[in-house]
């Protein structure tokens, strides 16, 4: 009888193991905004981001407020006159791996991927797809993305006096440590 | 003469604006919340009403921005670039996130799961499931720019070792 439940145990552990979902709440998230005249930046540590193997799926939300600019009155600006952060909080992305079977969680080791999915960005929602990297180390889980958006895709509007300074592409990069 | 003048004039509030310019640009953010705050919740009251409420996202829009002061039990310490405290609300499947700047980290870095804080802290906003398959199936307050004005150690565990200790080593002393 105990043989049983032993080998029973066993064979389930890899169903245990492929159900889990690795998590943070302190992930990290960076844009850059470059243009010939101006070049700035700005950081996040507060972004949520999860997934979930045997489900292949991959969410993130963002509390856009949570970025911190070098200058306060940019911060000022980004926050109320280009994300309109009293509208709208957080940005999300719910997604899943194009090819969730390049990536072995068990293994150590640094997998490309692709992430296809839904960001949703100052109250607009569109598809994409991210080239990124899961990188498997000693149990933990970290993903990593470079990628670009259009502002204008999302409705974001940079007014005439700044658009010699603010870039309508920005790019994105993306560092957030999992946990089980 | 009046030509010169003019121009002079012109030329040093021109210089006056580039200099107020200047300094309003590269003045860095405000990365904690002072003074009076816009509200003061007692956490667990707070927590359960927005919970209740199922229109809680737009409910809560009437907060973000605004400074909330309140009290609560550190249930995990986060992050590295900055700090994150999870602070315990009292109901089930609710979090509360308060974020500091990483150059309050040497203010935050005696905290430990178990103290008391009181916080007072800007509402980013709060976060609900999405849909049934939502990956993060917590409800969560994030709030960012983030004060201590108190903060009760939690020594129960301490005392509790000294105790023993003591105890102990009156034992000790007494079969001597």
């Amino acid at each position: 009888m105990k043989k049983y439940f032993i080998l029973t145990a066993i064979a389930l552990m890899p169903l245990f193991s492929a159900a889990q979902v690795y998590k943070t709440s302190a992930g990290k998230i960076s844009f850059v905004s470059k243009t010939a005249i101006e070049e700035f930046s700005a950081n996040n540590a507060q972004v949520e981001a999860a997934i979930a193997p045997a489900k292949n799926q991959i969410q993130f939300r963002v509390p856009v407020n949570g970025f911190v600019f070098k200058s306060g009155l940019m911060q000022k600006h980004f926050q109320e006159n280009y994300m309109e952060t009293s509208q709208f909080q957080y940005s999300n992305f719910v997604g899943k791996l194009s090819n969730p079977t390049a990536v072995n969680f068990a293994q150590n080791g640094e997998y490309p991927v692709e992430a296809i999915g839904k960001l949703t960005m100052h109250g607009v929602t569109k598809d994409i797809t991210v080239p990124g990297k899961v990188v498997v180390k000693d149990g933990a889980v970290t993903l990593k993305a470079n990628f670009r958006i259009k502002c204008s895709d999302y409705q974001i509007k940079i007014p005439a006096a700044s658009a010699a300074s603010v870039s309508d592409e920005i790019a994105i990069a993306v560092d957030c440590a999992l946990a089980k | 003469m009046n030509k010169r003048r003019i121009l002079g004039v012109v030329l040093v509030l021109f210089i006056i604006g580039l200099v107020i310019g200047y300094k309003l640009w590269t003045t860095p953010p405000e990365n904690q919340t002072a003074g009076e705050p816009d509200f003061e919740k007692n956490l667990q009251e707070w927590v359960t009403t927005l919970d209740a409420d199922t229109a809680a996202a737009t409910t809560f829009s009437t907060f973000v921005g605004k400074s909330v002061k309140f009290s609560g039990e550190v249930a995990d310490v986060m992050g590295d670039s900055s700090l994150t405290l999870q602070i315990k609300t009292g109901v089930e499947g609710f979090n509360l996130n308060a974020n500091f700047h990483q150059d309050y980290k040497s203010t935050v870095s005696g905290v430990v799961t178990g103290d008391v804080v009181t916080l007072q802290c800007i509402c980013d906003g709060l976060m609900v499931p999405m849909s049934a398959d939502d990956l993060f199936a917590e409800k969560k307050i994030d709030m960012s720019r983030c004060t201590i004005l108190n903060l009760e150690q939690h020594k129960a565990d301490v005392s509790k070792s000294l105790d023993h200790a003591e105890s102990e080593s009156g034992e000790q002393s007494d079969s001597k």
